[in-house]
C-alpha cells in the first residue's frame, strides 16, 4: 500500500477535484444557514424569554406592592385616607409606612409609570423595572369591589393592572388584578 | 478504507445519524428555552400560592381572635394563658398563638419551650405559620401584654378596642424549599352593637315580684310591668342611653324601659315610649310631635338582632359551640338543661367564653328548653352564652344562676314557672329573644366589661396590612 502510494500519482482528476469542491462548498453553505439560522431562533427565542419573564417578575412585584397601598396619614384629624396619590391610565402613586409612624413620607412613595420613546420601559421611581414595553403599554384600570369603573379614589378597591411586552414585533399581554387590602381596614 | 471508497452501503446510516444529532440539538435548544419560561411561571405561581396560604393564615388568626380577644393571650408570658380571678380573665381557648417562646404545661406552674412560635399548620399543598401579638394599650393596669413593648397604633382604652399585630408566612411548597411569602396585619376589636339589655322585637312583660335591678329593657312592641314588678338600680352599660346611637340623653341614668310601643306601668323621665315626649322611635328620622329634643331611640343597634346580621351571628355562634363540642340539636319536645342525667349538662369547665347552643330541628309548639340545674340560686353561677334556636326557653325557679347572655330564636324567653317566682330565679347577665320575654324572677346584668370580651359580642377588623420583605 505505502509503495503503491510513493510510486504512483494516479488518484482523483481536476474535474473530479474542482466538483467535489463544489459540492463541498455548497454544502458548506447550507450548513451555515442552517447554523445561522439556529443561531437566529435561539437569540430571538432567548430575548423573548427573558424579556417576558422579566415583565413577569416585574409585574409580580408592582403587584405586591400596590396591595400593600398604605393610607397616607392616619394619625392627622381626621385621617387622610387616601391609598392612591395618583390614578390615572398610565401612572399610579402611593406610598408604603416603612417607618411605621401610619403615614406616608418623604421617601415612602411609590410611582409606576412608563419613560417616553418608542421602545419605553417602565419604571418605578425613575428607575427601569421592565424593558421592551409597548409604547402606551401600560395600562391601569380602577375598579370597586364589584369591579364597576370607580368614580373616585374612595371608591377604588381592585387595580386592573395590564403591561403589554414587545419584542421582535412579537407581542406578549399580561395583566393582573390587585385587590388593594388596606381600603378594607378603614370601612 | 477501500470498501468504503468501492461501496456505499452504511451512507444512509451515517447522514441518518448526523440528521438526528442535527435535530436534537434544535429540539434541545427549544426546550431551553420552555424550560426557562415555565421556570419563570412556576416560580411567580408559587409566589403567588405561598401569598395565598400566609392570607389563610391571616384568617385563621382572625377567626382566633373572634373566638378569644383576650390580649394577656397573646403576650409573652405563659402563665397568662391560664386566667386568673379578674373577671373575663378566663384561660387561653385553643392552641398558643402568641409569639411566646414558652408553653404554659396543664398546672400552668412551669412550661416547655416550644419549637416553633405561633401555631403551624398545613394548608393547601404549602404551610403557613401564625403569631398573634397584643399591643400595649392606654388604661392598662399593670402589664397586661407582658413582654411586648409596642403600642398600639391608635390611643385608644383596650375595653372600647383592642388591637392584635398578626404575622402570618406562608411557605410553598410545604417543606420550605420553594417560595416563601410574609404579612402582618393589624385587627382591632369592634362593638357590633349587641344589646346590654333585655331587647326583643315583640312585647315584654314583667309580673309577680320580679326585681329587675341595674339592667333596662328595650322593645319594639310593648312592656308591661305588672302587679309589684319593679326595675330599679342604674344602667351599667348605657347610663343616660346617650351615645352613638341614641343622640338624646335621659335625665337620669337609672335602670328603665324604652318602647316603640307602649308601657304600662311607666315612670316619668326614666321609660319612654311612643306617647312620651321624647318619643321613642326605632329609626330616629321617623316622625314626632314633640319639641326638641322630639325622639329618643335604642342605645345599641337593634337591628344587629334582625336579619342577615342576625343570622350571621347565630351561625358564628352555632360553629364555636360545634368546635368546642357543645351544640346539641334535638328533632322536637322538651330539652332539660340540668345536672348529669338530664338531656345537656352544662360544661364543668365553662367560662364566660363558652358558648352552648341548642337547635330544634325541625318547628313545633312544644319545643323548649329548660334551665334546671341545682337548686338554690345562692350555688356559684354557671356561665357562658346559651342559644336556644326554634324553640322557646324557660329559667325555673331554684336553680343554679346562670351567669350569661339567652339568645332565643324562634321562641319566646320566659322566666320562672309562676308568677310569684319573684327572687327565685336568678339571671345574671341579659337577654334578647325573638319572641315575648316573660319576666318573673330577679334580673341582673353582667359587667360590661365581661360582655365586650364574650364571642359574638364583638367583631374583629382589619386595620392595616403590610407584606413583610425579607
Amino acid at each position: 500500500m505505502r509503495e503503491r502510494l510513493l510510486k504512483e500519482e494516479d488518484g482523483f482528476t481536476l474535474p473530479e477535484l474542482m466538483v467535489t469542491m463544489m459540492m463541498m462548498i455548497l454544502v458548506m453553505f447550507a450548513l451555515y444557514s442552517i447554523f445561522d439560522m439556529s443561531i437566529r431562533v435561539f437569540s430571538f427565542g432567548n430575548d423573548k424569554v427573558e424579556a417576558v419573564e422579566n415583565a413577569r417578575i416585574g409585574l409580580e412585584r408592582m403587584e405586591r406592592e400596590i396591595r400593600a397601598a398604605y393610607p397616607y396619614d392616619r394619625t392627622a384629624t381626621p385621617p387622610d385616607t387616601r391609598l392612591l396619590a395618583t390614578w390615572s391610565e398610565s401612572e399610579i402613586t402611593f406610598g408604603h409606612d416603612l417607618n411605621r409612624d401610619h403615614a406616608i413620607t418623604s421617601g415612602e412613595e411609590i410611582t409606576y409609570n412608563l419613560s417616553g420613546g418608542s421602545s419605553p420601559t417602565l419604571l418605578r421611581n425613575g428607575q427601569p423595572v421592565i424593558e421592551f414595553v409597548e409604547p402606551e403599554g401600560l395600562k391601569f384600570e380602577y375598579l370597586r369591589a364589584d369591579e364597576t369603573a370607580a368614580a373616585s379614589e374612595a371608591q377604588i378597591a381592585i387595580v386592573r393592572v395590564e403591561l403589554t411586552i414587545v419584542v421582535d414585533d412579537r407581542v406578549q399581554k399580561l395583566s393582573t388584578d390587585v385587590a388593594l387590602r388596606n381600603r378594607s381596614s378603614q370601612s | 478504507m477501500k470498501r468504503l471508497i468501492r461501496e456505499e452501503s452504511g451512507m444512509a446510516m451515517g447522514l441518518a445519524v448526523v440528521m438526528i444529532a442535527l435535530i436534537g440539538v434544535m429540539g434541545a435548544g427549544l426546550l431551553v428555552f420552555v424550560r426557562n419560561d415555565l421556570e419563570a411561571v412556576v416560580e411567580v405561581n408559587r409566589g403567588q400560592k405561598a401569598m395565598d396560604i400566609a392570607e389563610a393564615g391571616v384568617q385563621a388568626a382572625k377567626r382566633q381572635l373572634l373566638s378569644d380577644a383576650n390580649r394577656r393571650h397573646y403576650d409573652k408570658d405563659f402563665s397568662n394563658d391560664c386566667g386568673s380571678a379578674a373577671p373575663g380573665d378566663d384561660p387561653r381557648i385553643g392552641d398558643d398563638w402568641s409569639p411566646g417562646p414558652n408553653l404554659a404545661n396543664a398546672d400552668c406552674s412551669s412550661s416547655t419551650a416550644k419549637t416553633s412560635i405561633g401555631v403551624t399548620k398545613n394548608f393547601a399543598g404549602g404551610r403557613f405559620t401564625v403569631t398573634i401579638q397584643c399591643f400595649d394599650q392606654p388604661g392598662d393596669v399593670g402589664d397586661v401584654c407582658a413582654g411586648i413593648d409596642e403600642s398600639s397604633p391608635e390611643t385608644v382604652e383596650a375595653s372600647n378596642r383592642a388591637f392584635f399585630k398578626v404575622t402570618s408566612t406562608g411557605y410553598y411548597p410545604a417543606d420550605g424549599s420553594g417560595a416563601k411569602r410574609r404579612v402582618e396585619a393589624i385587627f382591632s376589636t369592634v362593638n357590633l352593637g349587641v344589646p346590654k339589655a333585655y331587647f326583643t322585637p315583640n312585647n315584654i312583660n314583667v309580673r309577680g315580684t320580679a326585681e329587675v335591678t341595674d339592667v333596662s329593657l328595650f322593645s319594639l312592641g310593648n312592656v308591661n310591668l305588672y302587679g309589684g314588678a319593679t326595675v330599679r338600680g342604674e344602667d351599667k352599660a348605657y347610663l343616660n342611653w346617650k351615645n352613638s346611637f341614641n343622640p338624646t340623653p335621659r335625665p337620669t341614668t337609672a335602670a328603665g324601659i324604652g318602647a316603640a310601643g307602649t308601657i304600662s306601668g311607666r315612670v316619668a323621665n326614666r321609660d319612654y315610649d311612643s306617647a312620651t315626649c321624647p318619643k321613642f322611635v326605632k329609626d330616629l328620622a321617623e316622625s314626632s310631635s314633640c319639641s326638641s329634643p322630639g325622639r329618643i331611640t335604642f342605645p345599641f343597634d337593634y337591628k344587629t338582632q334582625q336579619g342577615q346580621q342576625d343570622q350571621n351571628r347565630i351561625d358564628f355562634l352555632r360553629e364555636e359551640a360545634k368546635t368546642n363540642g357543645v351544640y346539641y340539636s334535638s328533632s322536637g319536645g322538651n330539652v332539660y338543661v340540668g345536672d348529669s342525667g338530664d338531656d345537656v349538662e352544662w360544661p364543668a369547665d365553662a367560662t364566660s367564653n363558652t358558648v352552648v347552643f341548642i337547635e330544634y330541628t325541625s318547628a313545633g309548639g312544644t319545643n323548649k328548653v329548660t334551665w334546671r340545674p341545682g337548686n338554690d340560686c345562692n350555688d356559684p353561677p354557671l356561665e357562658g352564652t346559651l342559644v336556644v334556636y326554634g324553640g322557646d326557653f324557660t329559667l325555673n325557679q331554684h336553680t343554679t344562676p346562670f351567669k350569661g347572655v339567652v339568645i332565643v330564636r324562634g321562641g319566646v324567653y320566659e322566666e320562672g314557672e309562676s308568677v310569684d317566682a319573684g327572687g327565685n330565679t336568678c339571671l345574671n347577665g341579659f337577654v334578647n329573644a325573638s319572641g315575648d320575654i316573660e319576666i318573673k324572677g330577679n334580673v341582673e346584668p353582667l359587667a360590661t366589661e365581661d360582655v365586650v370580651r364574650r364571642p359574638g359580642f364583638y367583631g374583629v377588623r382589619l386595620w392595616s396590612w403590610r407584606e413583610l420583605y425579607g
